[in-house]
Formats: C-alpha cells, structure tokens, sequence
C-alpha cells in the first residue's frame, strides 16, 4: 500500500489546506470542529474508559484480538502492535504517542477519502467527532495503554470525603455523592416511608408489604424501624425465591428439554436446592462451587451434587435424526458460554468458532475452558423414557429411603460373606469326592436342560402371515416359534441358518427373555460376521437408543462383543466388551452368561465354551430395566435379532442356534454345551487344577442347596432393592468420565471439524491458573474464587447492585469486555467487590449494605432538568424505579388477594394459561397436555410456573421473562399493548381484583374500602385527586352493576376460587373493577 | 444517543458526524459516563406499532410494502412437487452413484441404512401456462398460477434437522433465541397500521406433524414488542384480547379513561416519562381490542371467495382458513404474516403423505394468490412459499411399487415467491439430474433473506443490532441479493 496524502474535502468547517499542511508538517494543530470538542473533554483522557470503548467499538472487528481476521496486520488493542512500523509501509506508525500529525491512525480518521478513511464506509461503522478527538486528544496525551479495566484486580479504593456526612449512611453514599458533585448535583430527598417498604419489600422477597405492615412501619418512628425490616425481610423464606427467580434466568432453568420435542423433564429439585441455598445464606463461593464442581468436593452430599444439575439445564435435542456428537458438543459449548457470562461476565460464545474481535479470548481458550465440561458420560442426543436421564444421575433419595436401602445393602453384603464362606468349605467337599466322568456328564446334560428356557435352530421355516414371514419352531415345546421376516437361508452352524438382508427380522415370542438386571440369565447363540462390522447389533432384548437402551443387548464393534445391559446407557448401565475380535466368515460359538447381582463382573463371555478376557465400560446399574409402557416409548419388540432402525444391520451376516437359560450357566456348562468333547477331556486330566475349579464351580452354582437358597435370597433382595429404586426420582447431575474426554479446538465450531488438542485452562489474560489447583471444574472453581480473580466480585455485586437499581453499575451486566458499558463507578464498584470477597462472598450483607445506604433511600421522582441530564440515571441522584419483573407483577396480585399460596410441592405448578396453547405446536400423540391446577397449587408463586422451552408461560413471556434458551443475566424491560391486555383481563388478574375486593368488603367500613383498595394495590395512601377519580369510578360502576345484576354475577365468574356468596354482588363487582383498574396504573405494577 | 437509532437510520458518514456536533453535550457526557459502547440489549421505550426504525424511510425504494410466508414445515420434497426429474426413471432402483452423494451428510435417520436406491416420482409432471415451468400433478391449483410464480430449484440450507433448518430459516441462525424475518421488518420498518400487531403468525397442521417451537417467530434480542403475535382461530384471537365476563366495550372504554387519568395524574407526580407511555401502550390495546376481531372475521365473505380458496376455508384452523385470514390482514397493511402449516416431514408413505398435504393446502395456495392480484394487493404483496429443507432422491425404507420415503436432504429443494418486485413466471436455478446437488445457481438461505429484505427495501448489511456486544444482522455475516430474480 503505498502512502497517499490525504485529500479532505468539504471537512466540517477545516481548512483544507491547512490541514493538508499541518499533517504533513511535523506539528499537529487540530481541525477547528477537533478544538471545539477538546473542550468537552476530560482533562486527562484514560485509554480504559475514554480511549478502548472507541477502538473496541469502531476498529477491532479489523484491528483486535482476533489473529484471523486482522487487516493490514494491524491490531490496535496493544500497544506494541499499534506502536510498531507498520507492515506496509516501515517508515510509518500506527500510532506515534505524543504526536497525532505523525500517527497514521489520526490521518485515517480524519480522511474523507473513501479508500483511506477509517472506519472504511462498506463497515457501516463512523466516529463522531467527539470521538476522533477523544483519540487524538489520548495520542497528544501519550497513547498510554492500560489493560481492560475489568481484568484489573479491584483493590480497596479510598473513601472519597464529602460534603454530605449528614446524608450518607454508608460508603456507598460517599461514592455517589462525590460524583454528584462533579455534576454539581446534590442526591434526591429520602423516599416517603410507604415508598421505601413497598421497594424494599420488593426487591427482597419479590412481594408487597401487608396493609398492616406498611402501617406499622410508617408508624414507626424509631430510627432502626428501617434495618429491623430490611432483617425481616432478608430472612424471610420469600428471599430465597425472590433471587431464586433472577438465578432461574442464569441457569436457564426449564422443565422441558428444548428443540421440536421438547420432552418435559422435572428439574424442581434444582430450583429448591437454589431457593434453600439463598435462604441459608450460603456463600457465593460455596454456592457456585456447588454448581460447578458439588460432586469433586470433598466427602460430597446429596446436596452438593444436586447442584450441578446447574450445568445440565441447556436444551436437548431428541429429534431422531440428529447425530449425537454434533449435539454433545453444542451442551459443551453451552456449559461453557453459561459459566463464561454467568460467573465471569464475559461473552464466550463468540470465540467459540474464532478469536473473540473485541476482547482477548482466542478460540483456544474458549475450547480449553470448555474442557472442564467436556468429560459428562453422556450422548447427544435426550434420553426420555419414564424416569430415564441421559448421563449421569443423581438418585433423589430422602432419608426413609437411604434406610431402606442401606438395609438392603447390608443383608446382601452379609449373604455375600456367607456365600463365601461356604465356598470355601464346599470346594474342599467337591475335591474329597471325585465323581465318575460319566456321571458328570450326564449331570451337565440334565442340568442344561433344566436351565434351558428356548432354543432355535432355524432349521424349518413354516409358512407364517404374509408371503415373506416364516415361523422357525422352537426346539423346547412351550415357547411358541420365532418369526422371521424375510430371512436368507444357508448353511448354519448346525442345519441351517438365517442370513441379514437389509429387512431381515427374528423375533421371539412374547416374554422370552423377559429377564430384569435382577435375574440370573444366559444367551448362547452362533454367530457367522460376513465383514470386520465397525457396529452392528447382534440382538437386542433392549428400548431404542433415545430410550437409553434400556434392557439388555449384544453388539459387534470392530467385531468384538459388546454385552450392554442398561437402564439408560451409556451412564446407568453395565458395559462389558471382548478384547479380542470374532474371527470373520467363520461359525462362532458365543455365550452370555449373567449372575444377577448388577455387576459387570456377574458377567461372562464365552467364544466356543472357553471364557474370554473382557473390559468393562460402565458399571452403574440400580433400577429395574424391564419395559413399562408409556406414551413416549414406541411399545416393545422382545427379544430381536437382525435389522433394527437406528441401529446398524449385521449386513450378510448369520445366525444360529439359538439358545436362551433363566440361569446363569457355569463355565463347564458352556463349555458342554458348546464342544462336549473338549469338556469331557477337560474334566479328565486328573489332578489338574483347572478342571477342579471347573467342576467345583459347577456343584457349587448348581447343586448346593444352601448356596442355591442364599443366592435365591439375594436376587430377592436385589429385586426389592431395584424396586425401590425405580421409583426414586433421579436427575441429570455432572460427573466426568474416569478418563478425560479429549478436547480439540472446533474448526468454525464444526463438531466435525477438530484440529489441535487443547488441556483444560482459563484466559490467561484475566488470571493466571495456579498450577496447585487439580484441573478439573473444582479447580475451576477454585480458580474463580481466588483473591486475585478481578471479574468474579465485581460481576455478582454488579448483579446484586442490579437487582436493587433496575441497571447494574456496568449496565452491560453479562458483558465486561472491551464491548461492555464501563461501570458507572469504578471506585464504588471496586469496593463493593472488595467488600463483598472480605465478607466471605455474603450475599445478605451485599444486600443490606446496599439497601441500607442513602443513594438507595432517595425518592424516585424525576425533575425535567435530571431527566434531560441524566435520563437513565446513571449519576444516582434519584432513587431506583422501574417495572415489576414478570414474576412480581403477578405474586403481586396474588399476595395482596391473599390468593398465593405457601410452596407446598416441589414440581412446577399449572396456573391459568389461555387453552390449548401446547396443542397448537404439536400433533403427536405423546403430547404434553396443560392440566390446570385443581386448586391452591394456581396460586403458587410464578417461580413454580411449569417452563415449557417451545411454549414458555404466556403472560410471563409478554413481561419481558427470558426465554432460558441460554444463560441470561438481565432481563430487556419493554412496553407493550400485550401487556395492558394482560394486566386487564388475564383471569388470574380478574380473579385477584374480585378475592382482594370481597376481603376489603369483609373487613372494612364501606367507607374505608376504596382508600383501602388504593394503597393495597400501590402501597401508598390516595390523594385527594386520586380518592375523586376512585370515587367516581366506583359509583360508575355500582350505577352499572345495579342496573344488570347479571353483568355483576358474570364478572365475578371468573376464576376457580368460589365466590363469597354472603356478599352483594354489585358492591364486589363494582370494588373489584375498580381495584383491576388501580393495579392497571402505573403505580400498581412500578416499584417507585 | 442511542447507537442503534444511528445504524437504524443508516445515515450518511457526513450526516452522523455534522449531527452529532450539534448534540455534542451529550456526547460529551455519555464518553464520561462511559455509555460509548454498550448500548447491549437496551430497548427503545417508544411503543408497539408506532412507525419506528428506517423512519426516515427504507435504504431503497421497496417494491414489497409486505409480506405472506407460507411455511411448509417438515420439508416438502422437491422431486414430488416442482424439480421434474425425468432422469430419474433410468435411475429407479438403482443404488446412488458415490460421485452424486459426495460429501453430503445424511441425517442419523438413514445412516445404517445399507442400501440407497434412487426413487422416482410416483406422481406425474406437465408443463404450465406461458412459462412451461413444470408443476406435479398433486398441485393441480398451483399449476394454473404457475405464470405468477417465480419458482427456485436452487435453493441450499446449512441444516438437516427440523429445529436447527427452521431456525435457519426463519432467524438466520440454527440456533434457536435470535430475531425471526419478521421481527427483523418490525424492528427496521415500523408498522403500516397502529390497531394490528406488525409481524402476525398464523398456524395449522395435519395429524401426527413433526411440532413447531414457537422461538421461531420470537424477537430474540430485538425488544419483545417485535415478537410474532399468534392469530388464533376460537374465541380469543390474540391472547387477553377479550375483555372479561361482565365488561361491555363502552365499561372497558370508561375504565381506561378513569385508568388514564389516575396515570396522568401519577406523571404530575413523578415526572416519569414512562408513564406516558404506558398511556399510549392502554390506548394502543384498546385500539387492537376493536380492530383485530374485525380483522379476523371471515363469516361475511361471499360465496365466490370460498369457491376460490376452497371450504376447508369455513373451517377455522386450517390452513385455508389461515390463507384467507392471511389476504384480510394484508389488506390491513400488516408488515408480515408468517403462515406455518405442519405436516411436510415424509419419512415412509410419502406417495400417500405427500398427496394429503398439498390436498390440504393447493388451492388455498393458488386461491390466495388469485384473490391477492384480484384486489391489486399483488402488487406489493410479497408472498413466499417453503419449507426448511429438501428430500433424499433416494428411499429411506423400502422402496416398493407405490411405497418409499425420501429423509432430510439441505443440499437442494424448491421454493417459490410471487407478487411484489419479483419475476413472474421465472423458473430459477437447476439440481443435478438427481435433485441431489443444486447444478446452477445456488440459492442460500442467507441469499434468500438478503433478497426478500431487498424487496422490502433494506439492505441487508445495513440492518443490525447491537446485542453482547456485536452488531448482529439477519444474515450473519453473509447473503448476496439474487438479483436475477427482482422484476
């Protein structure tokens, strides 16, 4: 590129010479429009808050972080980039500290010629001119760099001194009021006492002061009448729901699993575990930590692993066609986005498929954050059968039921010991008394049959149903036959065999095989691969695979034997797997054999009567695998072999000789029944130590009676024990695999798409990882609360600031990067987070503090001037105010009718909802119907409101609640017509206006109602003008009401809760239109 | 100064600066406090419907004032409704040819499958109207405005599954939470009438369909007054729309005065700017209280009008129905009606599946552009007809004589606009001689959504918003106007 001198045209009111002259000569005069704006300038330009905003904004899509993506080589975002000769021209800079006429970056600003200016036109990016000074004013300055203020670590700033010691209450006050100052502003008169309860109520609990509450306060004139109420309320059990809704937007908490099925999937017992955590206080550091990592802490609870359900709330995706990897990746990827903006306030996703543009995260650090969670055992794709969770799970046992099953654990541990101890005695038995060879073998015939349950030989074919349906008899007389669709017949093992085409199915009869993961059973069959099978099932006795596989099947992968026997695999299962492969086009002899007692190594594999050596994969199974029918699972197949959808076909490959027992067979057994030969010639070499252990083991499963009763009593036990269990609720919890999952940086974020591996970090940029820590979410968490850590006090106090003031003091509450807003005030929110860390990461004192302070006390009322200086209030010289939050605009009107009811039931609650809502998205027949609540559970907080992902709550939707699609830290605050029709004629509205009207006419004077109704609906006292217009309304009404009773009655339909009929209807219609119509106002769903 | 205004106004270089000297208080300030970047996510407070965005008018001339999407959701095959593959008679049977099937990924409903026989059409294909475009014989009603239409063969998504191809579709994006086309045009647009919601959705479907999310038509980061409202069919159109048992209109009218003046009353006392507008927001919902059950009442239309869009049309829910509702709210100007019709998604029976569905909707379909140009809403009423993807040309399942499936294919299928700028009788694009790659003139999703906001006057690189830090736009980072499709 070479240099052209910049043309400027038509500039503001410059010179064009002049400039033209100026650049090119060493000295810098500013363009006149550039000096006018110095004016307005700080004194001293700071590269954090004055200078990066700018270039972050308007020059890093081009010149940032991102390595990819970096015209001309240039990056402005450090200094020794933007200070260095440029690449395209050595004899020039970027930037020149201390003079703008030399710095590259100034003429470019300033150029009006399309090819030359920066930001170029095609951006659709432009400075202001209040902006290019800004910059020029920082390069006369110096350029000084700085890192972003928010990687900083926030240190104890100094207590500013100020003017307003009568006004302040705490530190706070000093931090507002001395910035007033520099605007020549003084704070705003205290909130009326009515104000301040109807705030603080809100902003803690999230619900309204009672009537007599707001009287006795008012009445109360002591002067610590105000912290005694901020102490009720922090301790109140509604606190911890009031912050357990903003943490349910954070967690994207939902009941339902997302995406076009959206199958319902309870996760209440998180929100409770959130609800308690609030209400114990419990510390921020402890309360993350939990969520992240609750199941690497020490000695870990019940609770503590509860908690990382947190990581398990994202959508899952169970359309059929997915592929599962594709999906396991975009949770990785959501864990990590929701940890990166819930915890440390930084936008993550973008760097997901490159450099971050603004901020210093590459794409490597975003795949190695995301290998902290990368390692969940689970599939891509929802597991959803009755009970079923995908990954690992957490048992919810309550106390009754931890007894039971401890019990249970202890009487099969003493029967083991048992069982053991006669073994010992029993094999020193069997070697005293060699049986005859003949004997035995004739034994193990008998012994086979006995055990035998069905067997196939697929030598006949009868004619079955249709022309390609055949029945193949079974060898034992009462099982019916098996019937083959579309079999190829050839040679078998033995007789003949059936060959897989692509539409080949055997299925078995009705409940053969029927066998739980608490009974003993064995397959033995023979197998003829046609290929090396990289997978292919063999057969399956199992629920398809989004059904976790439940049941017990047998694969082929790279042609070793793969036995799953699984509740919903691959996490609650047993796994076990051949080291070695079957050997291809050639019979082989194969058997399962399974003891019963849910451990893989109850379970042996047999290739023609020999065991072989076996890894096990999973090893976790405590429930019942037996199928249930529901309406989400696609009704049950028995036990199949050949083509199954979803699953890849045995192509060409054959089957034989098929066998089923309803005990496990002994090695000697198998070993009969595949090659009586060899065991005959195995049980004869005398003195051999193998055959001794053959044939002990075969009396001692077979035919010692007490042993045989002892096992008998343990299947029982573990029958109760599975039981039990299966009725237990689980939840899908974190819990990594033994062995790491390996991360790879995602190419565009492409699943597909891995290049370099990467380990478990963090952005180095914010703090350095201690190498002490383990590498793993515990680390992490560790890593998060480490006194260095600067993004992790200031986000959360930034929130807690947040949920007090409507905006955090860095309104960009989920983005402290280079695109975020700068705190409003630094120092404040630097000693705020300070503070917050030395408490011990205490919320309630956060709070308090807070709430206690003056700033939070003023009133809120505006004057024209403050609004055109300051409309967003970003100086604090007014109180906060701002719309209810979905939730409070309904608990609301629920709490002053006295509808609301105490949270008596952890599962998400049905209040109304406008009909067949769930019916207009889905016409499957599986759907989840809305069933309105019969009674008290409609008036439960808005908390509880069940969450369907693809149909969130209506009405709450229309107040601005997030959708929980992803992580949210700050909800948008809107202004709709919806939301007037909402407020107007929602039943659950009209219904709490009549209750509230009925409970006024019952417990006061007539003419005391209205006032009555007035501050119960907005928390104040009516004022003259107010009690006229109220007045009025109600005598237009009791006027209209009269003359149609009907109208009356018809109003006061609505809704479940009965109508006080001792009341006159007129007088309740009239109140309670009246009363809708206060809470219709802007008082009625404001918190001033 | 709110940033997204200075994008939204798509102001001239020199006009933004020349503008901003004159506010330079504000400026000022704002660089003090810290507000240069970072408007993220703030809403305008301004109200629903009130022409906003582009106010001082479109990037360029619109040659669409609005827009009808008629969404066929599931994915409707190609190669039994628009792309005439007669190659494929040679081919029946017969396994696809590696070199065809590329690199193209097949969803995880097929992969183990063994065998990938090619299937031909079961239903047969002539040639239309002027244009000769060819047209299957289950759309017997399309074929006869087949002159209207502007047919591409070429289109390309990203996605192979319903949620994530939806989505894509509909926001730009596969994942579900951004802005959909129609909160899009509310938000850059404004609205033509302040008693209707802007963006209108309108939904139906046939028995056993895959679901819909309704994020679909959600407004994403984009202030929530931009959200797809859903017109249902019964007694309450619009959610809350009806007032209360016992409240005749002229009580409701009365009891937003007396609302009205206790409000005023408030802004006395707190100066509070919002209160003003939650004035205008009670005046807005009583407008569209009166305004909407006119809009959605179809009883008094005549004979011939059912004639045309056929008697499901008297049957509230179906699609129609919708179609007719559709043409009622276009002639009250509303910005986008977003039609949804489930049911496209023919894994297995798809000679009988298919044939159920464009049943159901073909003459609706014709009826609606028929009625449209009969009332010169044609003119600058844009109507778009597709699904989210295309179909295999090959089984899924067993391929008999009358039974086969075709699965999820991204890598072609068909859709068509009429009306408003585009080509008539234009047939765009062409598929290989399998419907399985797209062989000219590719058309992308983005490409698509860059087109039809051109139509509507916007440039689609111009129209972002500032949301985590980043200006997003409907098209990501992508799309190119096909211009060979305007008029």
């Amino acid at each position: 590129m070479t240099r052209v001198i910049p043309i400027l045209t038509n500039r503001l009111s410059l010179s064009l010479f002049s400039l033209l002259f100026l650049l090119a000569g060493c000295g810098w005069e500013k363009p006149e429009a550039i000096q006018l704006a110095y004016k307005d300038l700080p004194e001293a330009i700071d590269f954090n808050y004055h200078v990066k905003p700018i270039l972050s904004d308007k020059c890093f899509a081009c010149h940032g972080p991102d390595a990819a993506n970096q015209e001309a080589d240039l990056r402005l975002d450090l200094e020794e980039f933007a200070f260095a000769s440029l690449k395209s021209n050595a004899s020039h800079y970027a930037i020149v500290p201390g003079k703008p006429g030399k710095s590259e970056v100034v003429s470019r600003i300033l150029s009006e010629d399309k090819e030359l200016m920066m930001p170029p036109p095609e951006s659709n990016l432009s400075l202001s001119v209040a902006e290019i000074a800004t910059l020029t004013k920082w390069i006369e300055q110096g350029a000084k760099y700085k890192p972003h203020w928010s990687f900083i670590k926030p240190e104890t700033p100094n207590i500013p001194a100020i003017s307003e010691r009568n006004w302040a209450n705490n530190e706070i006050d000093h931090f507002v009021a001395s910035k007033l100052k520099t605007k020549n502003r003084k704070p705003s008169e205290k909130a009326s006492k009515e104000n301040l309860i109807r705030r603080v109520s809100f902003d803690l609990t999230g619900l309204p002061p009672s009537l007599e509450e707001i009287e006795e306060f008012v009445a109360n004139d002591a002067p610590e009448a105000y912290g005694k109420l901020v102490d009720r309320l922090l301790s109140s059990a509604a606190y911890g729901e009031r912050m357990a809704a903003d943490w349910m937007d954070v967690a994207r908490y939902a009941d339902s699993d997302g995406y076009l099925d959206d199958k319902h999937r309870d996760f209440s017992p998180y929100r409770d575990w959130v609800v308690r955590a609030f209400n114990k206080n419990m510390s921020y550091e402890q309360f993350i930590t939990w969520q992240l990592a609750g199941d690497l802490i020490e000695d870990p609870t019940q609770e503590s692993i509860l908690a990382t359900a947190f990581n398990r709330l994202h959508k899952k995706n169970s359309e059929a066609g997915i592929v599962f990897e594709e999906y396991r990746s975009e949770y990785v990827a959501d864990r990590t986005s929701t940890v990166g903006k819930a915890i440390m306030g930084l936008s993550m996703e973008c760097a997901r498929c490159h450099d971050h543009k603004y901020d210093p995260i590459s794409q490597k650090s975003f795949y190695q954050l995301s290998a902290f969670f990368n390692s969940t055992n689970e599939l891509g794709t929802a597991v959803y059968g009755p009970g079923q969770v995908p990954g690992p799970a957490l048992l919810l046992t309550n106390v009754e039921q931890d007894k039971i099953l401890n019990y249970i654990d202890s009487q099969i541990k003493s029967k083991e010991t048992h069982l053991e101890d006669l073994r010992k005695v029993a094999d020193k038995e069997v070697e005293k008394q060699p049986l005859k060879e003949a004997n035995l073998l004739d034994k193990l015939q008998k012994s086979l049959s006995s055990k035998l349950v069905a067997a196939y030989n697929f030598d006949k074919m009868l004619p079955g149903s249709s022309k390609t349906t055949f029945k193949s008899p079974g060898k034992t007389t009462h099982p019916g036959p098996v019937e083959v669709k579309e079999p190829v017949i050839k040679a078998g093992a033995k007789g003949k065999g059936v060959f897989i085409n692509d539409f080949t199915t055997l299925s078995l009869p009705d409940k053969v095989g029927w066998f739980d993961q608490t009974d003993p059973f064995s397959v033995n069959l023979s197998v003829f691969p046609d290929t090396l099978y990289q997978e292919a099932v063999i057969f399956t006795h199992c629920e398809d695979i989004r059904l976790g596989l439940k049941g017990y099947s047998l694969f082929l992968e790279d042609n070793k034997l793969n036995f799953i026997m699984a509740y919903s695999w691959p996490e609650n299962a047993i796994q076990v797997k051949t080291v070695a492969a079957i050997p291809v086009k050639e019979w082989t002899d194969l058997t399962i054999t399974y003891n019963g007692l849910g451990k893989a190594d109850g379970v042996g594999i047999y290739l023609n009567g020999e065991k072989v050596p076996v890894t096990v994969s999973a090893d976790n199974i405590y429930k019942s695998i037996l199928f249930k029918p529901d309406i989400h699972t696609y009704g049950f197949r028995g036990f199949v072999l050949g083509v199954r959808d979803k699953m890849k076909t045995f192509l060409n490959g054959g089957l034989d000789e098929l066998k089923l027992f309803d005990q496990e067979l002994t090695a000697l057994e198998v070993l009969y029944a595949a090659n009586p030969e060899k065991a005959r010639s195995a049980i004869s070499v005398k003195g051999d130590q193998n055959a001794k252990e053959l044939i002990a083991d075969y009396f001692f499963k077979s035919d010692h009676l007490e042993a045989n009763d002892l096992r008998k009593s343990m299947v029982d036990l573990r029958k109760e024990r599975a039981k039990t269990t299966t009725d237990i609720k689980e939840i899908m919890v974190m819990g990594d695999l033994e062995k790491p999952r390996p991360t790879f940086i995602l190419d565009r974020g492409m699943y597909n798409a891995p290049t370099e591996q990467v380990d478990p970090g963090i952005p180095e940029t914010v703090l350095h990882y201690d190498e002490k820590w383990p590498k793993n979410r515990l680390g992490l968490a560790k890593w998060f609360f480490d006194a260095e850590n600067p993004l992790t006090a200031r986000v959360f106090v930034n929130r807690i600031w947040q949920m007090h003031f409507g905006k955090g003091l860095v309104t960009t509450s989920g983005d402290f990067g280079n695109q975020g807003s700068m705190p409003s005030h630094p120092e404040l929110l630097d000693w705020l987070a300070v503070k917050f860390r030395e408490s011990g990461w205490d919320i309630k004192k956060m709070h308090k503090l807070i709430v206690m302070s003056a700033t939070y006390q003023q009133s809120s009322k505006n004057t024209p001037d403050l609004l055109e200086e300051d409309p967003d209030n970003l100086l604090l010289a007014r109180g906060p105010s701002f719309r209810m939050t979905a939730e409070m605009v309904r608990d609301n009107a629920l709490s002053i009718s006295g509808l609301l009811t105490q949270n008596t039931d952890s599962e998400s609650a049905y209040p109304y909802q406008p009909e067949g809502l769930w019916d207009e998205i889905t016409t499957k027949s599986w759907r989840y119907r809305y069933l309105q609540e019969p009674g008290d559970g409609l008036y439960r907080r808005s908390l509880y409101t069940i969450w369907k992902r693809t149909s969130g709550p209506p009405s709450m939707m229309i107040f601005d609640v997030s959708d929980r699609s992803e992580c949210n830290v700050r909800r948008t605050e809107t202004s709709t017509p919806l939301q007037a029709l909402v407020l107007l004629n929602d039943p659950q509205f009209v219904e709490a206006a009549r209750v509230t009207a009925e409970k006024l006419i019952k417990k006061y004077r007539p003419e005391e109602q209205l006032a009555k109704a007035f501050k119960l609906s907005t928390g104040r006292q009516a004022d003259a003008k107010e009690m006229e217009i109220i007045q009025q309304f109600y005598q237009e009404e009791e006027e209209r009401f009269g003359l149609n009773k009907r109208d009356a009655m018809a109003y006061l339909s609505t809704g479940s809760k009965p109508v006080d009929s001792t009341l006159d209807p007129v007088r309740v219609a009239s109140l309670a239109t009246v009363i809708n119509g206060i809470m219709n106002t802007t008082e009625g769903y404001t918190i001033r | 100064m709110n940033e997204n205004d200075i994008n939204k106004f798509g102001e001239t270089r020199r006009g933004f600066l020349k503008k901003t000297s004159l506010g330079f208080g504000a400026i000022a300030l704002s660089s003090l406090i810290g507000q240069t970047a970072g408007f993220a996510g703030v809403p305008d407070s301004s109200g629903l419907y009130k022409p906003q965005g582009l106010s001082t008018g479109t990037h360029f001339p619109a040659k669409a004032k609005r827009v009808i999407y008629l969404f066929q959701s599931g994915g409707p095959s190609q190669i039994e409704t628009f792309d005439y593959k007669p190659s494929l008679e040679k081919w029946h049977g017969k396994e696809i040819p590696p070199s065809v099937q590329g690199t193209q990924r097949n969803s995880g409903m097929v992969a183990d499958q063994s065998t990938f026989p090619l299937v031909k059409s079961i239903f047969d294909f002539k040639q239309y109207g002027d244009s000769g475009a060819w047209v299957s014989e289950i759309f017997p009603h399309t074929a006869k405005v087949v002159d209207d239409l502007c047919i591409v063969k070429s289109m390309i998504t990203d996605a192979i599954n319903h949620e994530p191809a939806v989505m894509f579709m509909q926001t730009g994006s596969q994942l579900s939470g951004r802005p959909s086309i129609g909160s899009w045009l509310s938000y850059g647009l404004g609205s033509d009438n302040e008693n209707l919601p802007n963006f209108v959705v309108l939904l139906s479907k046939s028995p056993g369909s895959q679901p819909l999310n309704s994020t679909a038509w959600g407004n994403g980061f984009l202030p929530s007054h931009h959200q797809g409202i859903q017109f249902r069919s019964g007694k309450d159109p619009v959610l809350y729309l009806n007032n209360p048992h016992g409240v005749h209109d002229h009580d409701r009218r009365r009891a937003l005065d007396h609302i009205g003046k206790l409000n005023e009353h408030q802004f006395d006392l707190w100066q509070d700017p919002e209160i003003k507008s939650k004035i205008s927001q009670y005046e807005m919902a009583y407008k569209m209280q009166n305004s909407v059950p006119e809009a959605v009442d179809t009883s008094k239309e005549p004979d011939y009008i059912y004639e045309l869009y056929g008697e499901d049309a008297r049957i509230p829910g179906t699609y129609a129905s919708n179609c007719l509702q559709a043409r009622k709210l276009a002639e009250r100007d509303v910005k986008f009606i977003q039609l949804y019709h489930m049911g496209w998604d023919q894994h297995g029976s798809l000679p009988k599946g298919i044939k159920r569905q464009a049943m159901s909707t073909d003459q609706a379909t014709a009826g609606l552009i028929q009625d449209l140009k009969q009332r010169g809403l044609l003119e600058d009423t844009l109507v778009v007809w597709g699904g989210e993807f295309g179909r295999t040309s090959f089984s899924q399942g067993r391929l008999t004589a009358d039974n086969y499936g075709r699965d999820h294919h991204p890598g072609c299928f068909t859709m068509w606009m009429a009306g408003a700028g585009v080509k008539k009788g234009m047939v765009y694009g062409e598929t290989d001689e399998f419907s399985y790659n797209v062989a000219k003139d590719p058309v992308h999703v983005h490409d698509f959504q860059a087109t039809l906001l051109h139509l509507l006057g916007i440039d689609h690189e111009k129209l972002t918003f500032k949301h985590q830090g980043r200006r997003f736009r409907l098209t990501d980072v992508h799309g190119q106007v096909i211009n060979e499709l305007l008029a």
